[in-house]
């Protein structure tokens, strides 16, 4: 048994079993991201993981989780008590947050063992991970290229075999972005349904935290523990949440799975498009009927993104003035001076352009801001006449595979651009994940996404765990062979 | 040239909620800096607000009192801007939906028009010192606020007062705040331009801030009133600008110019949904209103028959109004409830830097004595004294009377008896009075009240002497 | 409202930003192209961006919970006195 090409229920249910201890298996996980060389991680807690692998083992008996003793990984704009959180920016190297988020303590109440925090994109600003202060985490599939982002290294902690599923967040789609190139899968959940407490914000109106994971039933173990209402989250709502794994299937028989033409279109990578559209054929055969849908992807769902997301950006950043947290600065003769001199020392080029542009977008509120909620109220409406039609929406999660390191900088427009698949579902606050349907000819990953109604996560998972029965791609390790 | 003075207020009032706008920290006052703070109000990364129940009921409930009209689906905004007590970088306030809208005051004949009503969150404290730095507190940071915004209706500084009383009156009645100016749970700030009386348009105003007592609110318009006069006659333009009261040195200086509301960036708050305030919730707050000090006036005119000046000192706290009602109630005679109210009952308060809600005196002890009185058992000034005796611990009124002995003489026998000694010890004063002497029979009074301690009635021994000496 | 440099040093100074000489020239550039995105928003219909609302019985009760120890709230701060967070001298 290979236990890091294992599932994180095939492990957890291995420990349960006796067959490996929690001690083991969280050492192995700690000297493989030592060694791995893939930058995945910014902090390694292998002092306190082992403490508490240790302690876990010595209550086995009380395990009530499928996720029990599963090393996994947190993204480092989740807030870790007594452990530094840095949102890969340097504004944030000195502080070590004093409260653990929502999420944190969830999964560590469902036995769960942190073995570290993973490299992001600064503050969660980009889709490659090359904004990070601490520099790119590398793609497990080729390590010339980036791991998408802004969830970068908890992608590549988890394809790389560090730990067994980590979290991410997802604002325009870095969970699913990151999971499509790095042939994971990962779920964005629909909005208001994971506590943001203790998220480091970016957009708050569009941030939500997911599991990447090697398959459709991890994320269904990880959304059980971390979806539900939070006192301490205005923005959490009530539902019936939990029960998402034990309410797998692998049938897809009377599920309308909707196609939306219109995202097949120019622009889309033809081997992307192949594997995409291949899924539909599975499904299919599983007993799914296959509607093609005139979803139209209008040109400015972008734009609104973009100038929701800096707007939020711009206004949840100006907290980082350097008094009660963050940089030190000396020599400035008024608050105002040290404020931007840390703020000009603290952020990295991409925080500052998004800032700036959030404010010019709020200044303008009526021409832009305005505009864009009415965007977005728009695409709603959009995806409640397609649900109208079907169950789940089936499209490209990415454009393309992914880039070399350095390439996604060279047109900052091209860049995101590769956010169009990702952005509609954030904007409506839907549920939708990314999984592995296939390899391009280099053997880099391919990202299918599916879409579901608000709350329809157990939906969109039977659907990826019904195609996942039938295929193999996410049973595929970088570094060898089907598993 | 004849100038008129337009002013306009935004006043601030800090709600006595017993945790802040957006965190679950205590409120209160005087503690050493930063310990009434948490990551959420010292803006932590990661944290998020919450909504206190509490101080939404109790903006509402003044929104409702003023006579607004209650925003069916209010709206959290921020306000952005930098600023060292401010820890979030913008302050969650009220902008698009505010809570209250187009409600007034009428201030004993004239009609102030309020704007709106909105909720907000209070900013820390900065403490400057001398060793070049200042020292910030957020203690004070999240305290919720309500901003109430008046149209340019007054035109005197009397009006301002006048109006700010009555705001504190009403708030302090529903129980939504302590409004005290030296603590700073009320603050305001004065919105004042001059024009030329008669001229239908405004000239450029100046906000003035940090006005600390109704006196300063006064000096302050008397003073940006003729300054502002004196540089449009002098051919000068008003500058559009914030400019703090200084005090001591009793001038307003200028502290920068006004930022336009586009500076300030305001969105809704993405952390809070909006808060739909449902026909049914905002009935039972109506429900639940008390009585305002106007009306009660216009009943303790009507019910207990008590003038103007005296219904209006009663009814400008709800405590003590209160406490008159239940001395009525307890069958004391209105008047002279109102007397012991606005006579022993205040003074003791004020020697003891009490105010009426720490009355420590009940109703039922003060309705004795004032019955022991009207039945001429006590007299006033014993009774007075007896007051004094009781006040800080409710003791027992007769309890203590018995234990002192001080019950008046009320035994016409005695009385007399003693009358007769004193004329018969005091002949001189005697024949003074038959002389004409009205003087010599005060002397007389006092030598009978002192034979007999005191306890007897004044008025009566007042009464015996003279037919002894008539 | 095109973009002129005059707008970036507002920008930056709404945003408390100092910038170098360099940035701002690239900032410039990097707005004029992203405004120019926005322009797509511009023959759109306004909205509110309607959110569920909340009703006020389930907002966070009135009832305090205990504040954070001030020396673990101070050991994150640049500048402090054990008190009092420190910043060099406002005016006024």
């Amino acid at each position: 048994m290979e236990l890091r090409a294992l599932t994180a229920l095939e492990l957890g249910t291995a420990i349960r079993r006796g067959e490996v201890s929690i001690p083991e298996v969280t050492e192995l996980a700690l000297r493989r991201a030592e060694g791995a060389g893939d930058n995945a991680f910014i902090t390694l807690t292998g002092e306190q993981a082992m403490g508490r692998a240790r302690g876990l083992q010595g209550r086995l008996g009380e395990a009530d989780s499928p996720l029990y003793g599963v090393p996994m990984a947190l993204k480092d704009n989740l807030c870790t008590r007594g452990i530094s959180t840095t949102c890969a920016s340097r504004m944030l190297e000195e502080w070590t947050p004093p409260y653990s988020a929502a999420v944190v303590e969830q999964l560590a109440d469902a036995g769960a063992v942190s073995i570290g925090k993973t490299n992001l994109d600064e503050f969660a600003m980009g889709g490659s991970g090359e904004t990070s202060r601490f520099g790119p985490a590398r793609n497990p599939w080729d390590k010339s290229r980036t791991a998408g982002g802004s969830s970068s290294g908890s992608a590549a902690a988890v394809a790389g075999g560090n730990c067994w599923f980590a979290l991410g967040s997802d604002t325009g789609g870095s969970v699913r972005q990151p999971a499509a190139h790095c042939g994971l899968t990962g779920v964005r959940p629909t909005y208001g349904s994971v506590s943001r407490y203790g998220l480091v914000a970016y957009a708050s109106s569009l941030d939500q935290v997911g599991p990447l994971c090697r398959d459709g039933a991890d994320c269904a173990a990880v959304l059980d523990v971390i979806q539900r209402p939070d006192r301490r989250d205005a923005t959490t709502v009530k539902g019936h949440y939990g029960g998402l794994l034990d309410g797998l299937t692998d049938d897809a028989r009377g599920m309308r799975l909707g196609v939306p033409t219109h995202w097949f279109g120019e622009g889309l990578d033809a081997e992307v498009r192949a594997a995409v559209l291949s899924v539909a054929e599975v499904l299919k055969d599983r007993g799914a009927e296959v509607v093609e849908l005139p979803l139209p992807m209008p040109g400015w769902v972008v734009a609104a993104y973009y100038a929701i997301a800096c707007a939020e950006a711009s206004s949840n950043l100006s907290r980082y003035d350097g008094v009660r947290f963050g940089l030190r600065e000396e020599g400035a003769d008024s608050p105002e001076e040290r404020s931007a001199a840390v703020r000009a020392q603290g952020f990295g080029a991409e925080v500052k352009r998004r800032i700036l542009l959030g404010a010019y977008v709020l200044e303008h509120y009526d021409a832009y801001y305005r505009k864009a909620l009415g965007a977005r109220e728009s695409i709603g409406g959009l995806f409640r006449e397609a649900f109208a039609r079907c169950d789940a929406l089936l499209t490209p999660t990415t454009p393309a595979t992914a880039p070399l390191l350095g390439e996604s900088a060279q047109g900052r427009m091209r860049a995101r651009l590769s956010d169009v698949f990702t952005i509609p579902a954030a904007l409506a606050g839907l549920p939708a994940l990314s999984m592995p349907c296939g390899f391009d000819g280099r053997g880099l990953p391919i990202g299918a996404q599916l879409i579901g109604p608000r709350f329809g996560e157990q939906i969109i998972l039977n659907l990826a765990h019904a195609y996942q029965r039938d295929t193999v791609w996410h049973r595929r390790r970088p570094w060898g062979g089907e598993v | 040239m004849e100038w008129e003075t337009v002013i306009g207020l935004e006043t601030h009032v800090e709600l006595s909620t017993r945790t802040k706008m957006f965190c679950p920290c205590a409120v209160t006052f005087g503690e050493a800096p930063n310990t009434r703070c948490c990551p959420g109000c010292t803006g932590m990364p990661g944290t998020l607000p919450t909504v206190n129940r509490t101080a939404v009921e109790y903006a509402a409930r003044a929104a409702l009192a003023l006579g607004c009209t209650v925003t069916a689906h209010t709206r959290f905004d921020r306000k952005n801007y930098f600023y060292p007590d401010l820890p979030k970088g913008y302050q969650i306030s009220q902008l698009h939906l505010p809570l209250g809208r187009e409600g007034g005051l009428d201030i004993g004949g004239k009609y102030i028009r309020i704007h709106e009503l909105h909720m907000e969150e209070d900013a820390g404290k900065l403490t400057h010192g001398e060793d070049g730095l200042t020292r910030v507190d957020y203690n004070r940071c999240g305290v919720p606020l309500i901003e109430i915004v008046t149209r340019p209706d007054f035109r005197t500084a009397e009006e301002v007062i006048a109006y700010l009383e009555g705001l504190r009156e009403i708030l302090q009645y529903l129980g939504v705040s302590h409004c005290k100016m030296q603590e700073g749970s009320l603050r305001c700030d004065v919105n004042l331009s001059v024009r030329p009386a008669g001229s239908g348009t405004l000239g450029t105003r100046t906000e003035m801030k940090n006005l600390g007592s109704f006196k300063a609110v006064a000096q302050a318009i008397a003073f940006e009133s003729r300054r502002q006069i004196a540089l449009l006659e002098g051919g000068g333009t008003v500058a559009q600008e914030t400019r703090r009261w200084d005090e001591e040195g009793g001038v307003s200086l200028p502290m920068r110019a006004k930022e336009r509301t586009e500076d300030y960036r305001y969105f809704p708050e993405p952390d809070l949904p909006p808060i739909r305030l449902t026909k049914g919730w905002l009935d039972g707050l109506r429900a639940a209103q008390p009585e305002l000090p106007a009306q009660r006036r216009a009943r303790y005119q009507r019910e207990y028959g008590l003038g103007e000046y005296d219904c209006r000192m009663l009814t400008s706290n709800r405590a003590l109004a209160e406490f008159f009602e239940e001395l009525a109630a307890l069958g004391a005679p209105p008047k002279q409830a109102a007397n012991w109210i606005m006579g022993q009952v205040l003074a003791a308060l004020h020697a003891r830097g009490m105010e009426p809600e720490q009355m420590p005196l009940s109703p039922r002890t003060l309705a004795r004595l004032i019955a022991l009185v009207e039945e001429g058992r006590l007299n006033r000034n014993t009774a007075v004294k007896v007051f004094e005796a009781v006040f800080d611990t409710d003791g027992d009124v007769d309890a203590y009377v018995r234990a002192h002995g001080l019950e008046q003489v009320g035994d016409l026998t005695l009385l007399t008896e003693v009358v007769e000694r004193v004329v018969a010890a005091n002949p001189k004063s005697a024949a003074d009075y038959r002389a004409g002497k009205e003087k010599a029979l005060g002397f007389l009074v006092g030598q009978v009240m002192g034979a007999l301690k005191g306890k007897a009635d004044p008025a009566a021994v007042n009464r015996l002497l003279r037919e002894r000496l008539g | 409202m095109g973009i002129t440099p005059e707008t970036v040093e507002r920008l930056a100074r709404l945003s408390c930003l100092s910038l170098t000489e360099r940035e701002r020239e690239n900032m410039a550039a990097d707005l004029v192209e992203l405004v120019d995105c926005m322009k797509a928003l511009a023959a759109l219909d306004s909205g509110d961006g309607a959110a569920t609302p909340a009703a006020p019985e389930g907002l966070r009760e009135d009832r305090p919970i205990p504040s954070m120890d001030r020396e673990e709230l101070l050991a994150c701060a640049p500048a402090h006195d054990g008190e009092s967070y420190l910043v060099p001298r406002t005016v006024g």
